[in-house]
């Protein structure tokens, strides 16, 4: 298929893989403040939300840089909903979807397209800001729920061609980096010492707040049922990393994902006529499925989970590197990167002026 | 032709006014032309409830289907569908007979012209155009001068604007041999009737229609550069904002082939490539819906960004085929328009099967004076405009509108060309809760590989104000389908 | 007289690019006029070089490397018989009238030698009595230009046209050139430009541009001085003047930068109806990056 349907594909479903992730991440967040009875700090409560991210990445829930003097919580919620100079903001990721989704209409259901354009129209209509203001958990679920039904449809309306693997493999590795991510923030932030690998600090008696953020994470990553059904136990902080980093058979996990993207690549590298131009990207993903094949939540504590953590969202950046450079940009040698901005064809002169 | 009386029941069709106009359906008041008998048996009987019904069937049909039109290029313009009337045109196969035979002496000839222009130029040598019509058409590509396309065919797609005046007689309006569009109304127009009022096609024999995209992909194949065995054929788009950006994505999915943009291609060792997931493919055929201009940053316009670097060198060298060819508009500019019946003298020795409508052009000082002092009786339209833009309808216009005419024509008399206003025929539409008539034309298709082929049908379009004579859909035209009947029975049994 | 030409063009990017294409106009142009003894170019890394011909009869060459790559470099090399000893003598058969496609190619305005009233009215005191008087006339009108107008590098570009020369009065060989087919082609006599070299011993120059592509598409040019001792105006760099048409003559060569009627020290690389028409190189790649481009020519007498 061309490269450049192929790269839309890839992102439209990372798009709205990211903007299904940031609608939880407020809406969590919101939750958190009812709890907390309006009164804690809310800067602590949304700084997860502000910090740029860590790690590599340039991009995904590095949602703003903090904005000086500290803004109203109101406007902060504001900001991450509908600026849209904001790249992360949920109206920017649906309308980046949807303008990828645009281009490739012919290769994607007439249900996908109506689904996002319904979501897209519905955030720029004039009376939603006042609903995401009256009813803020009303509007993230929509929000979450239309990402949803877009991926749902991709399942059921899609023949499992090349088009469906990319679609599936941007949804996958973009899923594997924002729970990556969020663990990574959120630990930072609940457990400063146990990021850096100070065990002791791993309490078994979590006090009651810590519980509170620490179920609030699972909720950021769509797992807290799914959690309670699986452990019926309360909630643990080594348990919840193991649950969302290694789980093997959960959908939200970061090994689930990257199975799901690995399942996903050799559909596309099946079919390619050279499989030596294939193996950087498969390779890569490879080495990190093994890692968290054969990762045990101790260890990775012992390692320290900020480490670890790190280590899987660069390797997946360099999945997305490799993936972009075999298949999407298709440029003559991998891992040499030509600074090329996407279709910049540059109209240079050459002209010798003749004297 | 004898006509059916319409039945004592009909009030609904006996009211009908044809307004002294042609039309399609009626031969004079309560009279219905005999091939449209049964149609309008069917049409009488309708109550307002079933076409609001069946109308609204037929547009969320075409909604769904994204069978839409961008309003206005460049932005994130509203789509739209273009207005459907329900009751089909219908041509009968005698009628068809002359149209299909005319397009084809028409088509050979232009291609034999723009074979000559590219060429020998023994037009310009004592031939019936004079040649600063030509030298100077701003279709004209100097820049392609001798070079050969494969099997000499340069309007692989033709689409050419008919009309019928006040006596039934149908002249050529104008050829689009660039890239015409529209095709895909003609195929979706029918099945949307199929669908949405199935019971009418009963008492036909209709030619169908469905065929025309597996004959472009056979031309299209057919004129690969020499020596390719299994063509590659891509479509290249100008992209989502074009306003028939709906129509390429139909066409390349009923052909099975790539719908690519300019960036998708590159071109390397004199061949063109296409970028895939699984590295470059070439390619050998494009069926490109891109201007000429906008083709090649290096050949033609350097700030195209829709291009492709090294294309026109590609083809040149033969190693790529493009359909239509580069330099066509030659041949459809309306200057020349005025001259293509002496073509057809010219390079065929035969007479026009279907005319021309009489042209003034006011290159020409004695056509510019009569233009100039006649403004209020007849269209001027501009050398190189479409869709309906860039013309003065002199009946309809304002003294305004006139003055900036006469203006523009003093200016650049070779800009324009002017005709009668036409008494185009009308054919019955619904309005609101009864028939009206408005003015229609037909659009139909030739693809040319070597043969012509007319597909047997076309996209009537419908002036849809009252009294309208602009039946461009970006100036709020609808569509019909159009059927091409078949022989009757006893006409088949003659010839057998 | 055999003549030696190397004509080097040279683009230096400051990063990798890729998918360098490039259509040139290096020839080689054959006439009754030039015949070639052995003509190569070449062009690394690694590029691909295919030959066709263009709209005007003149050789052109498109080069591509799609791999990236940080340099281009083109060359051309070959050996010239040039034959026209004496410019001002009839030829043996007289030359065919020019058909209407070539009277209305170099008469009518081109893209940079528009219609200009100035033109036809600086024009209009050399219009020629008769035909015959064509030759001369245009002789003339060469001598006005080269009076004229003072040679300066710098001031224009590539793309500067008749009507801005005209304002300034300074130019090179290719804005000279072009002032001289607007003048001639408002007397009524067809005139096209010719790219090429002028062969003089001696003399080899560099011509260096710097362009620094920014997102936006603007380019900035900047020019370095030619080192090296004084030599005639075009000598050593690749130049530009023009033909015209003229009965009894047919196609003839007037220099305006020099002042001369072109023989054979003028080695022809290609014709068309403005510079537009038959840049010798013009390209685009892909990537971001700072294009340098440099030119090398000689062309060398060898009798």
């Amino acid at each position: 298929m061309l490269a450049r349907v192929a790269e839309d594909l890839f992102w439209m479903s990372r798009y709205v893989e990211r903007a299904l992730a940031v609608a939880r991440l407020i809406d969590v967040t919101v939750h958190l403040e009812l709890d907390d009875g309006g009164g804690a700090d809310s800067d602590t409560l949304w700084a997860p939300l502000l910090r740029p991210a860590l790690g590599s990445d340039s991009g995904v829930l590095a949602l703003l840089t903090a904005p000086s003097p500290a803004p109203a919580v109101r406007d902060v919620r504001h900001e991450l909903a509908f600026n849209s100079e904001n790249p992360s903001s949920l109206i920017s990721l649906i309308r980046l979807a949807r303008a990828s989704a645009r281009g490739v209409r012919e290769c994607i259901s007439s249900e996908m397209w109506e689904q996002l354009n319904t979501l897209y129209l519905w955030l720029v209509s004039s009376q939603v800001r006042l609903e995401a203001e009256e009813n803020p958990h009303g509007f993230h679920r929509r929000v979450r729920e239309g990402a949803q039904f877009m991926q749902g449809l991709a399942d059921s309306t899609l023949a499992r061609d090349e088009a469906w693997h990319f679609i599936t493999l941007g949804t996958y590795l973009e899923r594997a980096q924002s729970v990556a991510r969020v663990l990574n923030l959120e630990t930072h932030l609940l457990m400063p010492a146990v990021a850096h690998g100070e065990l002791d600090a791993l309490r078994p008696d979590t006090s009651r707040d810590d519980m509170v953020r620490w179920l609030a994470v699972l909720r950021s990553c769509g797992s807290a049922e799914a959690y309670a059904r699986y452990y019926s136990l309360r909630v643990e902080p080594a348990r919840v990393i193991e649950f969302l980093l290694l789980n093997e058979i959960f959908p939200q996990s970061v090994r689930f994902s990257l199975n799901a993207a690995w399942e996903a690549l050799s559909g596309i590298a099946g079919r390619m006529r050279s499989p030596r131009s294939d193996q950087p990207a498969a390779r890569a993903l490879g080495l990190l499925r093994a890692r968290l094949e054969h990762a045990a939540v101790d260890e990775v504590l012992e390692e320290g989970l900020d480490v670890f953590l790190s280590d899987v969202q660069r390797r997946i950046e360099v999945v997305v590197g490799h993936v972009t450079h075999t298949y999407l940009r298709h440029e003559p040698q991998a891992g040499r990167v030509v600074g090329v901005a996407r279709a910049a064809m540059i109209m240079a002169a050459q002209q010798q002026q003749q004297q | 032709m004898t006509a059916v009386p319409v039945s004592g029941a009909d009030s609904r069709l006996r009211d009908y006014d044809t307004g002294g106009f042609w039309d399609e359906v009626f031969a004079g008041p309560g009279a219905v032309r005999p091939h449209y008998a049964a149609l309008a048996g069917q049409m009488a009987t309708l109550s307002p409830e079933e076409v609001a019904r069946r109308q609204q069937a037929a547009e969320y049909s075409f909604q769904s289907r994204g069978i839409t039109f961008a309003v206005n290029q460049g932005s994130e313009g509203v789509e739209k569908i273009m207005p459907f009337d329900l009751v089909p045109r219908l041509i009968t196969a005698h009628e068809w007979r002359q149209i299909e035979r005319g397009l084809e002496q028409r088509i050979r000839a232009l291609n034999l012209f723009l074979y000559d222009v590219y060429h020998g130029q023994r037009i310009l040598a004592g031939g019936p155009v004079p040649p600063e019509l030509i030298l100077g058409s701003e279709g004209y590509r100097r820049e392609f001068l001798g070079v050969d396309v494969p099997r000499n065919v340069y309007t692989h797609i033709v689409g050419s604007d008919l009309v019928r005046d006040g006596s039934g007689r149908f002249y050529v309006l104008e050829d689009n041999l660039r890239t015409p569009s529209g095709v895909s109304y003609l195929v979706e127009n029918r099945r949307v009737l199929k669908r949405v009022w199935p019971q009418i096609f009963r008492e036909y024999d209709v030619r169908p229609v469905e065929g025309y995209p597996q004959d472009l992909l056979a031309v299209l194949r057919d004129v690969a550069p020499a020596g390719v065995e299994e063509a590659t054929v891509v479509l290249l788009t100008p992209g989502v904002y074009n306003s028939a950006y709906f129509e390429h994505t139909f066409l390349a999915k009923a052909m099975g082939i790539e719908m690519v943009q300019g960036s998708d291609l590159f071109v390397d060792d004199g061949s063109v490539f296409m970028r895939t997931t699984h590295g470059r493919q070439r390619v050998d055929v494009i069926y490109r819906r891109v201007d000429d201009d906008y083709l090649d940053p290096l050949a033609f316009r350097a700030d195209s960004l829709l291009g492709v670097p090294g294309l026109v060198a590609a083809y040149r060298m033969g190693r790529v085929s493009l359909a239509n060819a580069i330099g066509t508009g030659v041949a459809d500019d309306k200057a020349i328009y005025a001259y293509v019946p002496d073509i057809i003298r010219y390079y065929t020795g035969e007479d026009p099967i279907l005319p021309n409508v009489p042209t003034y052009v006011p290159s020409r000082r004695q056509d510019l004076e009569y233009v100039l002092e006649h403004l209020s009786e007849l269209v001027v339209k501009s050398v190189n405009g479409s869709g309906g833009y860039g013309m003065l309808v002199g009946p309809h216009a304002s003294q305004a509108e006139r003055a900036a005419f006469r203006e523009k024509l003093l200016a650049d008399p070779r800009g324009y060309i002017a005709q009668p206003t036409l008494a185009l025929s009308r054919h019955p539409c619904w309005v609101e809760d009864h028939f009206e008539g408005r003015h229609v034309d037909l659009r139909p298709f030739g693809l040319f590989g070597g043969e012509v082929r007319v597909t047997p049908g076309g996209l009537t379009r419908v002036a849809l104000r009252r009294g309208s004579l602009v039946v461009n859909s970006s100036q709020g035209g609808g569509g019909k389908d159009t059927w091409v009947l078949g022989d009757p029975p006893d006409v088949s049994q003659e010839s057998s | 007289m055999r003549v030696s030409v190397t004509h080097t063009t040279r683009l230096d990017y400051s990063t990798d690019v890729v998918e360098a294409v490039m259509d040139t106009r290096l020839g080689p142009f054959s006439d009754m006029h030039q015949r070639w003894d052995g003509y190569e170019i070449r062009a690394a890394p690694g590029a691909s070089v295919r030959r066709y011909n263009d709209g005007f009869g003149n050789a052109a060459h498109l080069i591509t490397i799609s791999r990236p790559h940080r340099y281009v470099e083109v060359v051309t090399r070959g050996e010239v018989e040039t034959l026209l000893e004496d410019p001002f003598s009839l030829p043996a058969i007289a030359p065919r009238p020019l058909t209407a496609s070539e009277a209305h190619d170099y008469l009518s305005p081109s893209s940079l030698v528009p219609h200009s009233e100035a033109l036809i009215e600086l024009a209009g005191a050399h219009q020629p009595a008769a035909p015959e008087a064509r030759f001369e006339a245009v002789q003339q009108l060469m001598g006005w230009v080269y009076r004229s107008f003072s040679y300066r590098k710098d001031v224009t570009t590539v793309a500067t046209t008749v009507t801005e020369v005209l304002e300034g009065r300074t130019g090179v060989c290719q804005d000279f050139a072009h002032v001289l087919i607007g003048l001639c082609r408002s007397i009524g006599v067809p005139a096209r430009y010719v790219s090429g070299y002028v062969a003089v011993a001696g003399t080899q120059t560099t011509q260096t541009q710097s362009q620094t592509m920014s997102a936006d598409g603007m380019s900035q040019t900047q020019m370095q001085p030619p080192q090296g001792p004084p030599q005639p105006r075009g000598a050593g760099a690749s130049h530009a003047w023009i033909e015209a048409w003229t009965p009894g003559y047919g196609w003839r060569g007037f220099d305006p930068t020099n002042n001369l009627v072109a023989s054979t020290v003028h080695v022809k690389m290609a014709i068309g109806r403005d510079y537009t028409d038959i840049p010798p190189t013009r390209g685009t790649f892909r990537g971001e990056a700072t294009e340098r481009l440099t030119v090398e020519v000689a062309a060398l007498p060898l009798d």
